[in-house]
């Protein structure tokens, strides 16, 4: 691992001792989650947008499930990202426009660094429950859901 | 069957305690049971009627996975998705039965001293296949991700063929990953575990074993925890015992094996953890493929698969999902992956799963659970490039018009060119990500006084300890492992009943 990338993986590492240590409602968190939903899945045309889909409530009840350390790093991965942009954008992320937030996810996505890499595959897991387990995105899909109960 | 679930303390004894009740723990129940033993089962998840199974992905992942589907490496460089319930991962699993490949034990029996090994196992397949009613997939029913694969290979000249399942009754409702609601599964809670009940086995639900009791070189009984129907604990337990078989999995075992102190003069256990990973490959095709109907994987390409040739560890074969899935596994953000989502119904996909070469480990945290040590080495991040370019070959010569491979930028190729010009490039650690579903090792058999686990499944560092899941294998499969689990489950179960009654 090179000084860039043990650097960004220890304030990752800090950020997420220091803010994810905090007490936290998940609802504090709404607009950092539906600033990173938009980013990570922009609905097309017909789709719902993370907020009408509720993410976070789906993403508050998904995480009551993991282990505690999984809870508490999750928060503090979010607190870290929205953070993350001061530095570039001067700007926390979920103030930042969609082109911005795109740019910013697609860059940690392909980065050489693998934390950055890391936090994009960790919040696309995290947000893919969020917001393709509600039953208004799959009529876009085509998909046509469970079967039993119809 | 009836399992006992008791939300508060307990105690309990028995003649033999497995913990576990998945393929290893239900074979092992079964053969006990069968012997005339006084079993009981302890399992730390629920016990689930396949009635209750909602096929929704939320509910499901916390009902059926450890820590709701995130569990990962300590380093995050893979996930490990393992089952709990009555049943274990037998609940989850896609119903793959598959042997070891001769050749493999061939080389078991050469490297780790498993004389007798491959005749052992043949019979016991022969008695689980038998049980469990495996079968070949009929043609009829391949959907049309399948096809791909057979259609791909077929054009391009790779080995492929049809798989083998434990599945009676199957409507092809393809949720098989989030549990079958019709109960078509052949599994360790359909046949092994009630027929074991009926034969007088107790199962305990809810119950998460944190302690291999023992003094003076003996197992004496297993402690730990009830826990609620959310996982939380509501009291303590305690059973008396003259034999454990553990059968927790390849992390779990060997992390309760660790928490407890168990001897281990060779200082081997918890090493040798192999994976057995993969990545997702997606194509796009003009026609609907509909992937997530039907049975997910009936047809394996095993061109680059050969169990003593490090240039050919890649077994390729169908993966779909539902959205969420899907979602997770796609390789893009942003616009294109809102794309490629929009494109869902005309998505293939199939998964290069890596026979590793990594030697991980497993280490226990505070309270006995699994911390999972692995990142993949040189060789085998080379292989997992590798197998990305051979399963976009496969799309594209199965008729995909365009394939995304999920590295770090997501790339695309549209011709066998293209994705020939892939075969070396460099992969790094989360580039792709990867994914797990057949952990193995950790309590390893062997001939040699340093192995944690004698050929018959006993422990070698404390007399009535015995092991009987995946926590057996001395080096990756290669290969899904349930079948193979099944018949080292009851192997041990066997030499466990014989030890008991002499």
């Amino acid at each position: 691992m090179d000084r860039r990338a043990f650097g960004f993986g220890l304030a990752a590492s800090v950020g997420l001792a220091a803010l994810g240590a905090a007490p936290l409602a998940l609802a504090s968190e709404r607009r950092i989650i539906e600033a990173l939903a938009g980013a990570l899945f922009p609905p097309a045309p017909g789709m719902p947008s993370a907020a009408e889909v509720d993410v976070v409530s789906a993403v508050g009840r998904y995480l009551a499930h993991a282990p505690a350390a999984a809870r508490w790093q999750a928060r503090g991965l979010l607190r870290f990202v929205d953070a993350a942009t001061l530095p570039t954008h001067a700007a926390r992320f979920h103030t930042l426009d969609l082109a911005a937030r795109d740019a910013v996810i697609s860059g940690w996505g392909a980065s050489d660094l693998v934390a950055q890499r890391l936090i994009v595959h960790a919040l696309r897991q995290m947000l893919a429950m969020g917001y393709y387990q509600h039953d208004a995105t799959w009529a876009h899909l085509g998909y046509d859901g469970p079967l039993v109960g119809r | 069957m009836t399992p006992i679930t008791t939300r508060g303390s307990w105690t309990d004894a028995a003649t033999v305690v497995v913990v576990g009740s998945g393929a290893g723990g239900g074979a092992a129940a079964w053969a006990l049971a069968r012997a005339g033993h006084d079993v009981l089962v302890l399992e730390m998840g629920e016990h689930q009627a396949p009635a209750t199974f909602d096929q929704r992905e939320e509910n499901m992942l916390a009902r059926l996975f450890q820590d709701a589907g995130s569990r990962a490496s300590v380093d995050y460089s893979v996930g490990v998705l393992q089952g709990k319930g009555v049943g274990g991962s037998t609940l989850h699993n896609l119903n793959l039965c598959k042997r070891l490949d001769p050749e493999l034990l061939d080389v078991w029996v050469a490297e780790h001293g498993l004389a007798g090994l491959p005749a052992r196992m043949s019979e016991a397949y022969d008695v689980i296949e038998r049980t469990l009613q495996v079968s070949e997939v009929e043609a009829s029913r391949m959907n049309a991700n399948n096809r791909v694969v057979r259609d791909g290979a077929r054009a391009l000249g790779w080995r492929n063929g049809p798989l083998r399942h434990n599945r009676v009754g199957c409507v092809g409702s393809g949720f098989c990953e989030l549990g079958c609601a019709y109960d078509a599964k052949m599994n360790s809670a359909r046949v092994l575990l009630p027929e074991a009940s009926a034969r007088g086995a107790r199962i305990r639900a809810a119950a998460r074993v944190t302690r291999i009791e023992h003094a003076f070189g003996r197992v004496t009984g297993v402690s730990g925890v009830a826990l609620d129907a959310a996982g939380a604990p509501v009291g303590a337990f305690r059973v008396r015992c003259d034999a454990v078989v553990l059968a927790a999995s390849a992390t779990a075992s060997s992390a309760l094996a660790l928490a407890s102190a168990v001897p281990d003069p060779g200082r081997r256990i918890g090493r040798g953890l192999t994976l057995h990973p993969g990545a997702t490959v997606g194509g796009l095709f003009n026609e609907r493929i509909e992937g997530w109907k039907g049975i997910p994987q009936s047809w394996e390409c095993t061109e680059h698969l050969h169990p003593t040739d490090p240039e050919r560890r890649i077994w390729i074969v169908p993966v779909f999902g539902h959205p969420v899935g899907v979602a997770a596994m796609l390789p893009a953000t942003g616009a294109l992956h809102t794309r490629l989502m929009g494109q869902f119904a005309h998505l293939a996909a199939v998964t290069p799963m890596l026979h590793d070469s990594t030697f991980g480990h497993v280490t226990a945290d505070r309270g006995g659970r699994p911390r999972i040590h692995y990142t993949p080495n040189a060789a085998d991040l080379r292989m997992m490039a590798r197998g990305l370019a051979w399963s976009a070959e496969l799309l594209l010569a199965g008729g995909a018009r365009e394939v995304w491979l999920p590295t770090a930028p997501p790339l695309v190729v549209r011709t066998l060119v293209e994705a020939r010009a892939l075969h070396d490039r460099p992969a790094r650690v989360l580039d792709p990500p990867l994914a797990a579903v057949h952990p193995m090792g950790g309590l390893a058999m062997g001939g040699a006084a340093s192995a944690p686990v004698d050929p018959t499944g006993r422990a070698r560092g404390l007399r009535g300890l015995w092991v009987a899941d995946g926590s057996l294998f001395p080096s990756s499969t290669g290969v899904p492992p349930q079948i193979s689990i099944y018949a080292l489950g009851l192997l041990t179960g066997q030499a466990c009943a014989a030890s008991l009654s002499a």
